[in-house]
């Protein structure tokens, strides 16, 4: 916004007044109550005021502008411009309250909400920025820092400036940079899956993604598509040569073929001439053939006739005599088995003789001898036990050596010596008798009748020594070992004599008649074995067979020959008429053409020609279909606008223009990178430009005396002079003074930044040394170079410093 | 009849110059065919000369200048700047 003219018409002490204003800086000059505020009050006014307010806000705006006395309301017209557009306000407060705004030429507001609704847009920050940075009065410049502070929630704040205008005045903000660029990133890679380097869900040209298509995507099916056209064109082009190729060598193959063939068609006449002589010839050497083997054959054969017959009837004796010997042998053969069993009897018989004799030898005790015996050796071993079952003991003691006879029991007498002073015990068997020169002692056990005991013992030991004897026996041992060596002699006996049974039981016959064959056999001539026989009547069988029907074959033939030829004689003479005849038919053969030596025979080289009467058919066809395949693709070819070259630079063009998408992309990945990183330093301070924009603005208008600053919450807080740390509020009025202006220009900077607006400036030099002011107003000379300026002072040697467009004001009466 | 593709960078004065040849050319061939990729060469000197140093524009196109290969990226950067100022 850009303020033209203003009419206040009443405001104030103003009747009727009209100021114009220039671009740049404008300087109101005028002496104490000339109206300057009220000119600053009236473009407040007509900027934020409402016309239709409520009495609680009316009441001190009419006590301040409506005139008094001199009317019941207060008008101001402003003109202003917006980039080329240029609008007329116009608000009336009190009587006929109204407010009006029109576009000149355009559109026009008439309502007080829609006419400040307008404005709002036009000075686009808060009024409390324009209130408290933008008109400056005398008052409020030294008292900046605080009063900013104090009205900051009114204000348009620096970190929202920041993103607005990236904090220096003209910059573009790095989030709306970035906001673009990400838009332009989408722009490309929209669809496009860089994991997969292609599309997304791998869908190609014949199935494209159509909406939301990157730029990579699209070049890349622009490239495909391209690709695809090339790829058909170049198939297409090959096919077409590869049929001019076959089409060429298959015509070159039919009319070889159509050659060779008519050459073979003409010789087949020829050869059906050769092929009868042929067959004349086949006929005349099959006739020959037999009639050679007669004439070569009739004398030996007929010869041979009578010597076959007597080595046939030699054969046939022969056959007889190995019948003879053969029936032998089978006789032989049959028995062998049964002789086997004979001769084991015979050796069985042998052993039975001999078991027998060595019983004989050791004598063989009658059986009820054997009991006796036996009875007899019991009763004595049970004496011997009932003798032994009265046992005493007897202990013989002697003062001087003496000896004397004992006989114990049933035992022999024996001698007994006892040394002087010593003692010899007896063990005594039921009866002891001691004895001496002169003396007997009997002593008998009283437990049994020892007499009756020892007189069975007797009578026992006396039967049983006469059967022993009877028997040739000396002792009761030697009839014991004979019993055992009889009992083991007759069970061989008997067991030689079962298996004698059993082996005369398999030959199911008698030892009579064994003896017989046996003798059958052994009177029988030497023979050869059954096999040898038996191969030899095999061999001589079939020479005699062979002999006979050779004999009876020649039989035939002979007879045959007689028949066919009646004698040898008419045979030759025959023969002599086809051997003549076949030697002409030889000769005649001999002049004809022969059959090429890879035809086996005629019917080989019919086969070929048929073949190769196939082969030019088939070959025929093939080139009407190649020539039909041509035809297909010399009309899709011109279907083509383009040719291959064209198509393989378009391809190239693609290529490259893919690529380069692509390669665009990772260089704007590379531009997000550093974009953002950017972005996080600026984050790391975003009052950095406005400290920056301030302290070169203090510096300027202090002639570099102050030229740091530390800043606290929105504004500087203190300042540094000489390396010391100086609060704001302790700085004396001018220094206030030229930071508040540095203050206020540092915002007004970043808030004007974009726009068209203007600053108001109230007597700023008042507490100004003069190289302070002369160094302000050069700041504020440049300022005005971009802005609008609005200067109100009352002392005229300033207003001379600035320049600018002058507006004097006289004071009114 | 003429083709002409063209691709890399020049400077701001050259390229001006060249745009001018390029709308030039149709009035003496029969027919004119070009795809101009040719962008302004974007280097320090141009940034510093371009940009006050600490906007936004300065730093980022400054950042990109200091990694390799990054012509490219500072076309396409200058191109986004471009475009936000002519809105």
């Amino acid at each position: 916004m850009r303020l033209i003219q203003i009419e206040l018409c009443p405001f104030a002490g103003f009747q009727q007044r009209t100021v114009d204003f220039k671009p740049g800086l404008n300087v109101v000059l005028g002496e104490n109550e000339a109206g300057k505020s009220t000119l600053v009050n009236a473009i407040k006014s007509v900027l934020f005021e409402n016309t239709q307010q409520i009495k609680r806000e009316f009441t001190p705006f009419a006590e301040k502008y409506i005139p008094r006395g001199k009317g019941d309301h207060a008008k101001v017209n402003l003109t202003f411009s917006v980039g080329n557009d240029v609008y007329s306000l116009s608000k009336t407060w009190g009587a006929g309250k109204s407010a009006s705004l029109k576009l000149n030429g355009g559109a026009s507001w008439n309502d007080d909400s829609a006419v400040q609704e307008q404005l709002n847009e036009f000075l686009q920050l808060h009024r409390g920025s324009w209130e408290t940075i933008l008109f400056a009065d005398q008052n409020t410049l030294f008292k900046t820092a605080s009063s900013i502070e104090a009205s900051a929630q009114n204000i348009n704040r620096i970190p929202t400036l920041k993103n607005m205008q990236a904090g220096i005045p003209g910059d573009i903000p790095a989030d709306d940079l970035l906001r673009d660029l990400e838009a332009l990133m989408v722009d490309y890679n929209g669809q496009w899956d860089f994991f997969m380097d292609g599309p997304r869900d791998n869908r190609g040209i014949t199935n494209p993604w159509i909406k939301n298509a990157g730029l990579i995507v699209k070049s890349y099916y622009e490239l495909e598509t391209v690709r695809k056209d090339y790829e058909e064109l170049i198939g297409l082009e090959i096919a077409l040569e590869k049929i001019n190729e076959s089409l060429k060598t298959q015509s070159a193959n039919i009319e070889n073929k159509q050659t060779q063939f008519k050459t073979l068609d003409d010789l087949k006449e020829v050869y059906n001439n050769a092929t009868r002589l042929q067959l004349t010839k086949n006929d005349l050497e099959t006739a020959l053939s037999p009639m050679m083997n007669a004439v070569q054959n009739w004398d030996a054969k007929t010869k041979n006739q009578a010597s076959l017959g007597t080595s046939i009837a030699e054969m046939k004796v022969e056959m007889e005599k190995n019948t003879e010997e053969g029936k032998r042998a089978r006789r032989i053969n049959d028995t062998r088995v049964n002789l086997g069993y004979y001769k084991d009897i015979l050796d069985l018989d042998a052993k039975i003789a001999e078991i027998k004799k060595v019983l004989q030898a050791n004598g063989n005790i009658n059986k009820a001898d054997e009991a006796l015996i036996q009875s007899h050796q019991t009763n004595i071993n049970q004496l011997e036990v009932e003798l032994k079952a009265q046992k005493l003991q007897a202990t013989f003691s002697a003062d001087t050596e003496v000896s004397f006879l004992v006989t114990n029991g049933l035992e022999p007498t024996s001698t007994v010596s006892v040394s002087q002073g010593n003692s010899a015990d007896i063990d005594i068997t039921a009866q002891v008798t001691i004895a001496q020169n002169d003396w007997k002692i009997t002593v008998k056990s009283a437990l049994k009748p020892i007499d009756q005991l020892l007189a069975q013992m007797e009578e026992n030991r006396l039967a049983l020594q006469a059967l022993l004897t009877k028997n040739n026996l000396a002792s009761w041992a030697d009839f014991e070992r004979n019993i055992l060596v009889n009992q083991t002699n007759n069970e061989q006996l008997r067991v030689l004599e079962n298996n004698r049974t059993q082996t005369l039981k398999k030959t199911n016959t008698t030892i009579e008649a064994l003896q017989a064959i046996q003798a059958e056999i052994g009177a029988m001539p030497t023979t050869r074995t059954l096999e040898e026989l038996l191969e030899m009547h095999n061999t001589l069988n079939d020479k005699l067979k062979k002999a006979e029907k050779t004999l009876e074959e020649d039989q035939a033939l002979l007879l045959q020959w007689a028949t066919d030829y009646t004698d040898q004689t008419k045979l030759l003479l025959a023969v002599s008429q086809k051997t003549i005849a076949l030697e002409e038919i030889k000769s005649k053969m001999s002049e004809s053409p022969v059959l090429p030596a890879e035809y086996k025979d005629y019917q080989a080289f019919l086969d070929h020609l048929n073949q190769l009467q196939q082969s030019i058919n088939d070959e025929s066809q093939q080139i009407a279909q190649l020539r039909e395949n041509r035809a297909t693709i010399q009309g899709k070819l011109e279907n083509y606008t383009t040719d291959a070259i064209s198509l393989q630079a378009d391809l190239d063009l693609a290529e490259r223009k893919f690529e380069r998408r692509k390669l665009e992309y990772t260089a704007l990945e590379m531009a997000e990178r550093t974009l953002k990183t950017v972005i996080a330093q600026q984050d790391q301070n975003p009052f950095e430009a406005f400290e920056t924009e301030t302290a070169a603005m203090f510096a300027q208008i202090t002639d570099n005396r102050y030229t740091q600053l530390l800043r606290g919450g929105e504004a500087p807080e203190s300042v540094i002079f000489n390396n010391q740390q100086i609060p704001v509020n302790l700085l004396s009025d001018g220094t206030a003074g030229a930071l508040g202006l540095a203050i206020r220009f540092a915002y007004a900077k970043q808030y004007l930044a974009n726009m068209d607006g203007f600053v108001v400036l109230d007597d700023p030099f008042t507490d100004f040394d003069i190289s302070r002011r002369k160094a302000a107003s050069k700041f504020l000379q440049d300022f005005a170079g971009q802005k609008q300026v609005f200067v109100m002072t009352c002392h005229s040697e300033h207003a001379a410093d600035l320049g600018g467009h002058r507006i004097e004001l006289k004071r009114t009466t | 009849m003429l083709d002409l593709k063209l691709s890399g960078s020049l400077s701001q004065a050259d390229l001006d110059s060249l745009n001018l040849l390029l709308k030039g050319l149709s009035s003496h061939y029969l027919h004119v065919s070009f795809e101009n990729q040719v962008g302004v060469a974007v280097d320090t000197h141009f940034i510093q000369s371009t940009f006050a140093e600490g906007t936004s524009a300065y730093q980022w196109l400054s950042g990109i200048a200091e990694q390799p290969d990054a012509e490219l990226a500072l076309q396409l950067a200058y191109g986004i700047i471009q475009k936000y100022q002519s809105r």
